[in-house]
């Protein structure tokens, strides 16, 4: 069924799939703590929404982040709904990346997800009920050019979510790990030096959480938004190397 | 009505924007006679496009984005002749807010105060899933109405300034709207009405509803701006 939860948690709230998640949550009734470092960008997330709340934490920092989620359950409640959407994608060829801002989209992505489940789970699993929702990407699955950073975070991200699923199948916990294409948000401006995004139509935010609810009411761990995402999912699997050869076709156009 | 109203600590001035929110509606012809009966109180009086006939919209929104906060809304607007202004009468309907359930608290105080429209307490879950999105109104846990809509074909989306009537509390005022949005959707009937035995519920069925909607639609990414109640 859809959540019915009082109590979200979203990181990357400030801007958005993680702000649109949040007033999303919101707008239905739900009581938000908004996590972010960007103080600002949270401000707006919570003007004019007296049931958002901002948080502002850093999410790669693994003390911080247990400190809010204690004061979340203290101030409001026990967190029912967990959204892991910070992220970043600082694009690039991975040898003119530093080592040390590879790492960075690997802190943020894979490691703000790591602090946060291991914060928030725990307690979702002792009352049995919650739902996990993280961010991955398409690029969690399908390499780009000059997005290696951003696509081993979200390979983390994917791989951290399905053996967390399985781990606890019978939790009463819901885990989905959402897999859209390109969205329309700010981090597409990111990506504004990425060949492949000026050959792909980008889908609404909304869309995209729009399809997270409908997965988990199907009880699906993997959710693949927008028309033709899955079929790319499993083109990927089933047939990589058409993957590289259309890859290459369009680099080419470049 | 004042321009620039203080509500729970937060200043509120028009014109109210909305940046960003999802919206569906659907249109029923209803026995005119009828309409005339559920909106006689305002002293407006509705618009007739066939002899004998009125148009009803139900509708209901996510606001994501919005001066108001984020909240859900369900509308019940019926297609009235705008009250005659200085003494022209403009040909164009306007739309009559009849009831219009939200479930936050804030935008409930500013609708009413500000523009006086006739916003209550709910519980309005909205939910898409593939073609059809599902919206179900309750109050004080009693089922109101669920109201399906299948998605229509894309049209093009051309903005519209129409005004909105509402009258609470034996005072009918007009607020100027003006809609615009991307993603536009329509299609002939394309919804499906449960009612419930609440009042609201009850209202509806003596115009005639449940039936095959006349037509219905869905925009995506509405944006819009309230300007100024005014007393007419």
């Amino acid at each position: 069924m859809a959540y019915s939860g009082n109590i979200a948690l979203v990181t990357g709230a400030a801007s958005g799939l993680g702000q649109l998640m949040a007033r999303h949550l919101a707008a239905q009734g739900a009581t938000v703590a908004a996590v972010d470092i960007d103080d600002r960008g949270l401000a707006a997330t919570s003007m004019r929404a007296p049931t958002i709340t901002a948080y502002p934490c850093d999410v790669t920092d693994a003390e911080a982040v247990s400190l809010v989620v204690k004061r979340v359950e203290d101030d409001i409640g026990p967190i029912d709904r967990v959204v892991n959407a910070a992220g970043i994608a600082p694009a690039g060829a991975l040898l003119e990346q530093s080592a040390e801002e590879i790492l960075r989209v690997m802190a943020v992505n894979y490691g703000g997800t790591v602090n946060v489940t291991k914060a928030a789970l725990p307690g979702m699993v002792e009352r049995g009920a919650g739902d996990l929702i993280n961010f991955a990407s398409l690029a969690g699955w399908i390499p780009v050019p000059k997005l290696g950073a951003y696509n081993a975070s979200k390979f983390a991200v994917v791989a951290f979510s399905e053996v967390l699923a399985f781990e606890h199948a019978d939790s009463g916990v819901r885990f989905v790990c959402v897999c859209p294409p390109a969205v329309d948000t700010p981090m597409l401006d990111q990506l504004a030096g990425v060949q492949l995004f000026q050959h792909v139509k980008s889908i609404s935010a909304t869309a995209v959480l729009d399809a997270i609810e409908a997965g988990i009411e199907r009880g699906d761990l993997f959710v693949f938004p927008g028309p033709g995402s899955r079929l790319v999912w499993r083109l990927r699997r089933f047939a990589p190397r058409l993957v590289w050869s259309n890859l290459r076709r369009i680099e080419r156009r470049a | 009505m004042s321009s620039a109203i203080e509500i729970q600590g937060h200043e509120v001035t028009v014109p109210v924007r909305v940046r960003d929110a999802n919206a569906w509606f659907a249109t029923f012809v209803v026995d005119a006679a009828a309409a005339q009966d559920l909106i006689d109180y305002s002293g407006l009086e509705v618009t007739q496009p066939l002899p004998g006939r009125a148009f009803v919209s139900l509708g209901f929104v996510r606001y994501f984005d919005s001066d108001l906060g984020p909240y859900h809304e369900v509308a019940v607007a019926v297609l009235v002749r705008p009250a005659s202004r200085r003494g022209r009468r403009s040909k164009i309907g306007a739309a009559f807010i009849h009831q219009l359930p939200v479930n936050q608290s804030f935008t409930l105080e500013v609708g009413r105060t500000m523009w006086g429209f006739p916003k209550w307490m709910a519980d309005i879950a909205i939910e898409t899933r593939g073609r059809v999105a599902t919206c179900t109104l309750r109050h004080e846990g009693e089922h109101v109405l669920t109201l399906s809509l299948s998605r229509g074909v894309p049209v093009p989306s051309k903005g519209s300034s129409v005004d909105a009537y509402s009258c609470l509390d034996g005072v009918t005022r007009r607020t100027p709207w003006a809609i615009d949005g991307s993603g536009t959707r329509m299609r002939p009937g394309g919804a499906t009405l449960v009612l419930g035995d609440h009042p609201m519920a009850k209202e509806l069925r003596a115009l005639g509803l449940p039936k095959r909607a006349f037509t219905s639609g869905s925009i995506d990414t509405m944006r819009a701006t309230f300007d100024a109640a005014e007393v007419v």
